[in-house]
């Protein structure tokens, strides 16, 4: 929680930079904004037209996303199961919602989730605004039904003069909330890691073992994990075997072809997202390696991308150096430019 | 020939028309409203929270809902009019690569509350005359039903409610949502939910339909007359018993249904859709 506490504070100093500079809230610009900046190589941060990034919005998302009263007792907030001190995911393998209750999947990490084609392992939502009711409502996660939280928000001490500020007027909907939740949501950007660096053409950002490591994943994992966010952002069976509870993208699509099939997850912070897969079943990076290594299980449906590596037991080492370097810790996720 | 009408546009050329000498009042548009009216066992009134017999299986539904969209009026000379919304709104919506657009939804929808009561919506005005009958989609198709709800301002139909007919787990709209109880012991009440989904010791009965490919045309042949400069209802009946006919309830499986697997309980209910509505007629309001 310290480092989220330490976030607002320079959110906050963007949009009084901004304002600084012209924009301010009672202004004719309109009211202040924030801008996030991004690692070289990402594409300009995606800001729908619908819910730009106010400063006062994103300030009532964040403090909402940490908010227990957002849950049926009041013990978990959207921040329990997405810590920013491990890249927005829990360290659990299954997350728990109020009265200790799991789910069934992984909590993925919030990293870049402003980048995300669609949302959830299995691609069901389609816009961070809409996919926020789901863990709200899920009894397994928050267990309170919108038009109850709307209520307690409507009812709280200070809520409905931050809506009404962050939204012209507007309190507490299901528009005003999902719409400052999602704000907050799209600031939360990867900085620069040493893999960032090596790329922008500093030599001395990776390691030997890190170097050879990257030279090994360009071989055999960039058919999945590409690009800058280092994901596909495709849905991909790996081979693990699933279940009727859970079929994997099957279960939004219908169709049999996708069971067992989920969205290849980008490798931003991987180190600090352990554990690992869908449902958390590997703790360590090495197991992940050691799984792809041997080809998978060979489940129904397993991409041809998983097959055995063949890999000796430095190059496994290696190559989890490199996945290693993949990460901005200890800096703030939306840390200004050293 | 196929006219769309958005209302207010609608009135701004029958008055243009007007203006070159047309002024017989056969000539003025109707004023039309669309009044759906859910039924069960034939002609009965459905209520939330009462019985009703489905074949021999006693029911009772605490939530029906339904969107309608695609209203088209078939007029005898040919024209198809199809009601547009009043005020098209643009949103987020997904193309089919997953790219996110911005979409003008401008299709007039019409969400039946039927667990609250008769809908009745105003269409706007059309031209008089004689028709040979209505045709409608019960769903939402193409990019509409990939949108994000929260886009949309409060009192569209397709803005979110409760409860709400938007998946969010998943990508578009409930075209169908039946929430209620069924009769599983036989005699003759319906049972208590135990809370499990398709428990065998469980009343509980839910049919949720979405999903483009299930929305389902309906046309009904039944011919009518709109008088012109008068406001007149367009009444449809809805039979909810004959909709979710044909299917086994002794099946626990058969009892909840979200589309996904199981698709044989949704093809019965979109093989019913079309006997299940009927066009009443068209009656009178004062203007």
């Amino acid at each position: 929680m310290r480092r989220h506490r330490l976030r607002l504070p320079l959110l906050l100093a963007a949009a009084l930079g901004v304002a600084a500079s012209g924009c301010d809230a009672s202004g004719p610009d309109g009211p202040a904004t924030i801008e996030v900046r991004v690692p070289d190589g990402f594409a300009p941060l995606p800001v729908p037209p619908q819910n730009p990034l106010r400063a006062d919005r994103v300030a009532l998302g964040e403090r909402l996303f940490f908010d227990p009263v957002l849950s049926l007792d009041g013990s978990v907030s959207c921040g329990s199961c997405h810590l920013p001190e491990l890249a927005f995911s829990d360290g659990r393998a299954r997350s728990l919602g109020v009265g200790g209750q799991t789910g069934l999947r992984n909590a993925p990490s919030l990293l870049n989730v402003a980048y995300r084609k669609t949302l959830f392992w299995d691609g069901g939502a389609l816009f961070l605004e809409s996919q926020m009711l789901v863990p709200l409502e899920d009894e397994h996660e928050m267990a309170l039904p919108v038009d109850d939280a709307l209520q307690r928000l409507r009812q709280h001490p200070e809520y409905p003069a931050l809506f009404a500020e962050a939204f012209d007027g507007e309190g507490p909907t299901v528009r005003t909330l999902t719409y400052a939740i999602a704000a907050y949501e799209r600031t939360l950007v990867s900085a620069p890691t040493a893999f960032d660096r090596f790329r922008a053409g500093d030599d001395t950002a990776l390691a030997d073992d890190a170097r050879a490591g990257l030279a090994l994943f360009e071989q055999h994992c960039t058919s999945c994990h590409a690009g800058p966010l280092l994901t596909s952002d495709a849905f991909e069976n790996n081979g693990v075997a699933v279940t009727d509870a859970d079929p994997g993208r099957e279960r939004v699509t219908f169709s049999d072809v996708d069971r067992g099939t989920f969205r290849v997850p980008s490798l931003r912070a991987i180190a600090r997202t352990a554990p690992y897969f869908h449902d958390g079943r590997f703790e360590t990076l090495d197991a992940v390696v050691a799984y792809y290594d041997r080809g998978g299980d060979g489940s129904p449906g397993q991409s041809p991308r998983v097959r055995p590596l063949r890999l000796t037991e430095a190059e496994r080492d290696q190559l989890v150096a490199f996945l290693r370097t993949l990460d901005d810790a200890p800096a703030l996720v939306d840390r200004p430019p050293d | 020939m196929t006219s769309r009408f958005l209302a207010p546009t609608g009135a701004l050329l029958l008055a243009v028309a007007g203006l070159a000498g047309c002024d017989s009042t056969s000539n003025d548009p109707t004023t039309l409203r669309l009044d759906v009216e859910a039924v069960v066992d034939g002609d009965t009134p459905f209520q939330a929270g009462q019985p009703f017999t489905i074949g021999s299986t006693t029911a009772e539904l605490s939530v029906a809902q339904m969107i309608l969209s695609g209203i088209t009026l078939l007029h005898e000379d040919g024209r198809e009019i199809t009601i547009l919304a009043d005020e098209p709104v643009t949103v987020r919506a997904h193309d089919e690569s997953d790219t996110e657009i911005q979409h003008t939804v401008s299709e007039r929808y019409v969400l039946v509350d039927a667990d609250a009561g008769e809908t009745v919506t105003t269409l706007g005005e059309v031209p008089a005359g004689h028709y040979t009958g209505v045709r409608f989609l019960l769903g939402v198709d193409g990019l509409d039903n990939r949108i994000a709800p929260e886009d949309l301002p409060a009192g569209h139909p397709l803005a979110p409610s409760t409860p709400s007919m938007h998946w969010n787990w998943n990508a578009g709209f409930v075209f169908l949502m039946l929430d209620g109880l069924l009769d599983i012991d036989g005699d003759g009440a319906v049972d208590a939910s135990t809370g499990t989904p398709r428990d065998p010791a469980s009343g509980q009965w839910r049919l949720h339909v979405g999903v483009t490919s299930n929305a389902q045309t309906v046309t009904l042949n039944t011919p009518f007359d709109l008088d012109g400069g008068a406001m007149q209802d367009l009444h449809i009946q809805v039979d909810l018993a004959r909709l979710v006919q044909g299917i086994d309830y002794a099946n626990p499986a058969n009892r909840f249904c979200m589309t996904g697997g199981c698709q044989a309980i949704v093809d019965q209910a979109k093989a019913n859709v079309s006997a299940a509505f009927t066009l009443h007629g068209v009656h009178d309001h004062a203007m």
